[in-house]
């Protein structure tokens, strides 16, 4: 029998597309990278994955674990012709423990779905990357997604707890739990940000985190981007972990208002989006200390917003950035570099340089408090030539970052974008290392091959000796 | 010639230690760099020797495994790079969590590692996974170690993560090393992630736990012990108060959380949280005589005057009912052959290729883990 005959057999003809059109659609994800696609199966129970991962297996094909498919580096595109297992269908909220502040629940949840059921209950998932309305947990897991809220609360890594996992070979195993710290290595910790090179999730054990007695979220207008992330690093050096700390240059608010009409002052440089959580009087303190550093930092206006509905509109400015971008040109290019906090503002200075020099459109949104920038370039990339200039742009940006003593991905993870930049990072040591983690999981190299480690990183055999 | 002489030259080389290693006397070696220990764990492994790492030495040792040698982290001490405005610190394993602390104060900063023992080393705390007081609030040690450094079996040094507060570039090797008690390799450096401290913290006496812990917006900690029931809390003075009234608790000795329980028994009791109380119930039962109990964590740690093999066997037994772990951290002579961990983790196969992949030939710290790795 064929691949797509064993895996119709399996589940059907209606959950294993292979027509050209379907095959195009899912060639590609939310990034520039096109892949190519032999079949997309939809499975609905651990077991079905396990019996795809089989059957890939027996016919040697890559297998490529898929979400909602709004990755930005490519990780979810098979570069070679390989079997997408799209995860979408388990969706389930399979058990929640308000008292633990625990939920199982299936990879193909979508995040923000998560977090309004738990309302009632008082709790939300806190990672909140900005596609939170569209991806998966899932999806989530496996770039180790990030968003605004992860300044005080961490990236998705510290919000799974435990996960029920297909191996490369078609069994199952259950990696960490509801036990505080599992003996043995940590599995679970590696298998977040691996972006489906190491297996595949089938069900997540997440962490639940209590929703704030108080909130005020604020924002300000700064004459200059050094005005802003002075602020930023001003509030930390108080002593002061705001839940959020965002910033966008002008023309990122200027495409938002048109986009949204979020109130975002129009006349400033810089915009800063702050938010504080927690017991009344903690936000109390915490909001004056965003508001008197601001002032001392040249605020052009502070406006705070403590009801929800106002609030939500600022929010709303925010995660709308980069589908505000669609209105300047039809396609976008994002890096996602995080630097030392202390560096941002020379590395930004940087960043609009290179701009500048390339003769490239750029906006900035990006998340200040942890140092993980966004710059992004608008283009059109039907222009002749335009996606090879823009990546060279990008290229120089992510070197500059690097330089500062800064990394690839904050929240996006590496996938095919930013792969063959991982040697600016890690030495050929460091990413061999890399690679035994791989092999240790992987005997035969068919989970979303050509991701995250550049060609050739194991260049040390067993015992530590150079390969030929 | 005998079998050991290529580890016993590299020792020579390095003017640590000279003559012939042998099981019954192990010798305990203290490298100064790196690359000294990946020197030393290369030639172990070419000779297929067995190495012990040790910090200060707190954490228990598995029964029946003879090292000849064992390498001490104390000449690998010293803070490397202390970004303070970045609120990251990089050190040396050998580091005592006393000097770290203390040296952070200094800046209103913290480390937030477990000090109730001062003399404990970064590198021993980093490697048994040990998480502090406040893991409640602010989560496991593990989701602070942003960069680690491995000397591996097979005589390298690794390097993952980076001196980052966030970042998702490549697999998480700093992860995977916290807890792994030494098993892919030692830990020659590690980044931490540190906190502000808060203007002002209160350890408060409670009725009810459990209500402090379904009441309180993140508290630092609630915790139980055979003295009372307790909730940490920080904030600002003002903060701190009107928490303090909003659970009726009275301000006591912070000590009463914080003191390290020194029984002669001492089992890591780990179940998921909402079972706490009930393993509380067991730990008294089996005669534990002082106990704290982490609420909303699930980590009860208990002390015995004495523990019997078929008392601990009793205690596992109903802790795995209740889906739980219940670790040996500290065993009496009853109970020195006893399994540390009674356990196996699924996903054994996949932990035994790593294990492999970081160290082919078993030198690192061999049987430490659970299931013998």
């Amino acid at each position: 029998m064929t691949l797509v005959g064993e895996l119709t057999a399996l589940l059907g003809d209606s959950r294993v597309r292979h027509h050209p059109l379907d095959l195009l659609m899912f060639a590609k994800d939310a990034g520039v990278t096109s892949g190519s696609v032999l079949a997309a199966v939809l499975p609905e129970t651990t077991d079905e994955v396990a019996a795809c991962v089989r059957i890939a297996r027996e016919f040697d094909v890559p297998i490529v674990p898929r979400g909602a498919g709004t990755g930005l580096a490519g990780g979810a595109v098979p570069i070679e012709p390989g079997l997408l297992i799209v995860l979408t269908r388990i969706n389930d909220i399979y058990e929640v423990d308000e008292i633990g502040r625990t939920a199982w629940v299936g990879p193909g949840l979508i995040n923000l779905d998560l977090s309004n059921a738990l309302s009632s209950a008082g709790l939300h998932f806190a990672p909140d990357p900005s596609s939170q309305q569209v991806s998966t947990i899932g999806g989530n897991v496996g770039t180790n997604a990030g968003g605004p809220h992860c300044l005080a609360d961490g990236t998705t890594v510290a919000h799974v707890l435990g996960m029920e996992f297909v191996t490369p070979q078609g069994e199952i195993a259950v990696l960490g739990g509801e036990v505080p710290d599992t003996p043995g290595l940590d599995l679970r910790a590696i298998v977040v940000g691996s972006e489906g090179t190491l297996g595949i999730v089938t069900k997540v054990l997440v962490r639940l985190m209590q929703n704030p007695p108080d909130v005020a979220t604020i924002l300000v207008g700064f004459p200059s981007i050094r005005d802003a992330a002075g602020t930023v690093s001003q509030i930390i050096a108080a002593g002061s972990i705001p839940a959020a700390l965002e910033i966008m240059d002008k023309g990122m608010v200027e495409a938002v208002e048109r986009f949204v009409g979020a109130g975002y002052p129009l006349d400033a440089e810089a915009v800063l989006l702050a938010e504080v959580t927690g017991t009344a009087q903690s936000v109390a303190d915490a909001a004056a200390l965003v508001s008197r550093i601001a002032n001392q930092n040249h605020a052009t206006s502070v406006r705070v917003a403590v009801e929800d509905d106002e609030r939500a509109r600022l929010w709303k400015g925010r995660k709308a950035a980069f589908g505000a971008v669609a209105q300047k040109a039809p396609d976008y290019y994002l890096h996602d570099t995080v630097v030392p906090r202390t560096r941002l503002v020379e590395v930004m200075t940087q960043i609009y340089e290179i701009g500048e020099r390339h003769g490239v459109e750029m906006l900035n949104v990006f998340h200040a408090g942890d140092g993980n920038l966004h710059p992004l370039v608008a283009f059109d990339s039907k222009e002749p030539g335009m996606l090879e200039k823009v990546r060279a742009a990008a290229d120089e940006m992510v070197r500059v970052s690097i330089d500062a003593g800064g990394s690839l991905s904050g929240e996006h993870g590496i996938g095919v974008e930013k792969r063959d930049l991982m040697p600016l990072v890690f030495g050929e040591s460091d990413l061999d290392a890399q690679a035994r983690i791989r092999d240790a999981f992987d005997d035969r190299g068919l989970m979303n091959p050509g991701k995250v480690l550049p060609t050739g990183s194991r260049c040390f055999d067993g015992s530590g000796v150079r390969l030929p | 010639m005998n079998e050991r002489s290529e580890l016993e030259a590299t020792l020579d080389t390095l003017g640590l230690a000279d003559g012939v290693l042998n099981p019954v006397q192990p010798r305990t070696v203290a490298p100064r760099s790196a690359e000294e220990v990946a020197a030393i764990l290369g030639s172990a492994a070419s000779v297929g020797v067995p190495v012990g790492f040790v910090g200060s030495g707190s954490v228990l040792r598995p029964f029946g495994i003879a090292y000849p040698l064992v390498l001490s982290s104390s000449a690998l001490g010293g803070v490397i790079d202390w970004q303070v405005d970045d609120l990251t610190v990089t050190v040396g394993p050998g580091l005592t969590v006393g000097e770290l602390e203390s040296m952070l104060a200094e800046r209103n900063q913290t480390s937030l590692l477990p000090d109730a023992d001062t003399h404990r080393t970064v590198g021993g705390i980093v490697a048994a996974g040990s998480s502090g007081l406040g893991r409640l609030r602010y989560g496991p040690t593990r989701d602070r170690v942003l960069e680690a450094t491995l000397a591996t079996g097979y005589g390298h040094v690794v390097r993952g993560g980076g001196r980052l507060v966030k970042n998702v570039t490549g697999y998480d090797l700093p992860r995977l090393a916290t807890g792994s008690l030494g098993s892919l390799g030692f830990l020659t450096s590690v980044c931490l992630k540190l906190w502000p401290r808060p203007q002002a913290r209160a350890v408060v006496a409670v009725e009810n736990a459990s209500n402090a812990y379904a009441t309180l917006y993140r508290p630092t900690a609630v915790i139980e012990t055979e003295s009372g029931h307790f909730a940490v809390i920080e904030g600002s003075e003002a903060d701190v108060e009107n928490q303090r009234r909003s659970i009726d608790g009275s301000t006591v000795d912070p000590q009463v959380v914080a003191a390290a329980i020194e029984s002669p028994v001492v089992v890591s009791v780990r179940v998921p949280s909402r079972h706490v109380q009930t393993a509380i119930e067991l730990v008294a039962d089996t005669g534990a005589v002082r106990w704290n109990a982490a609420h909303g964590v699930g980590t009860v740690d208990a002390g015995w005057e004495t523990l019997t093999a078929e008392g601990l066997k009793t205690l596992r037994d109903a802790t795995t009912r209740l889906g739980g772990v219940a670790v040996l951290e500290r065993a009496s002579d009853g109970l020195a052959e006893a399994d540390r961990w009674g356990f196996i983790p699924s996903g054994l196969d996949i932990q035994r290729r790593l294990k492999h992949q970081f160290d082919p030939v078993g030198v690192c710290n061999p049987g430490v883990l659970p299931g013998g790795l």
